[in-house]
């Protein structure tokens, strides 16, 4: 069957579709950057230890996979702040059919932290409130540079 | 121009004041004084008691920054009750709270209304610190 022909055409269409939404998921990964950065710079957290503001991390989550480096890398400063803190996340929970952003830090009193005096020291949310457009700009600009390049 | 003050202060007495806010306050073991600021809330303890439950404390969510859409400020009402009461009380009160922020327009002192609100429901928590179970009750404002 020829190359140039319909088949050609479908193959063509579904490439692009594989590269956006791999030029989404660089965009994401750049958002959560973004992301990280903002909640990182939150006025809520306790800073008692250091340990949830220096591990709070942003990343992408795609069919239940993610950077694991990242992940390491915060669950480290948990740990080197507040030995004994560390707690690694559990991505099963998380979307396995669409990319997903997963915002959280690597302690284990990360939840009831949040949830304490309605959220006094809740970096996440209001983070999430004020910034998660930027997501969605991140994907959308990395959807365009890629349809233009 | 948005009044942030303005508004936090119309939402709270929506349901501190408001004919709107009656069936509400009933629900609430303190009635108006089990309306507080979240901010307060770590001043309670052995020596000043928390309001008998159920309680609502209310606290400001953040603006979004991004320039590419409206302001949609935010408040949410953290509703607590007692462990022994479960969430069953908490689940009664979440619509009698979106009846009294809907049953009549919220009015500001310059004759503006605020726009639409959209409500937004918490998973089922509890804050080990107090002692209690919540959950939230976010309002967003989308238009001042």
């Amino acid at each position: 069957m020829s190359d140039n022909g319909f088949d050609g055409i479908l193959a063509g269409l579904e490439q692009l579709g594989r590269d956006i939404e791999a030029a989404a998921v660089r965009g994401l990964a750049n958002g959560a950057a973004q992301i990280q950065t903002a909640a990182r710079a939150s006025a809520a957290y306790n800073d008692d230890s250091g340990a949830t503001r220096a591990s709070t991390v942003a990343f992408v989550v795609v069919g239940g996979g993610a950077d694991g480096a990242a992940i390491d890398a915060a669950l480290a400063e948990a740990e080197q702040n507040r030995p004994g803190s560390g707690q690694a996340i559990e991505l099963s929970f998380v979307d396995r059919d669409n990319p997903r952003v997963v915002v959280t830090a690597m302690t284990n009193y990360v939840e009831p932290l949040v949830v304490k005096y309605a959220g006094q020291n809740d970096f996440l949310g209001p983070t999430m409130d004020s910034d998660a457009p930027r997501l969605m700009d991140a994907a959308f600009a990395a959807i365009g540079q890629e349809l233009s390049s | 121009m948005i009044d942030l003050n303005a508004i936090a202060t119309l939402l709270f007495n929506r349901l501190a004041l408001d004919a709107a806010g009656s069936a509400v306050r009933a629900q609430l073991g303190a009635g108006a004084n089990g309306l507080i600021h979240a901010q307060d809330l770590a001043g309670y303890g052995a020596d000043r008691p928390l309001p008998t439950r159920m309680l609502l404390a209310l606290r400001r969510g953040r603006v979004p920054t991004s320039e590419r859409i409206i302001r949609l400020p935010s408040w949410t009402w953290w509703i607590y009750d007692d462990p022994g009461q479960g969430y069953y009380r908490i689940n009664q009160l979440i619509p009698l709270l979106e009846q009294a922020y809907t049953a009549a327009p919220v009015q500001l002192a310059s004759g503006n209304v605020l726009g639409t609100l959209q409500f937004d429901i918490g998973d089922e928590t509890s804050d080990p610190v107090l002692g209690l179970l919540c959950c939230t009750f976010k309002i967003v404002v989308e238009a001042v």
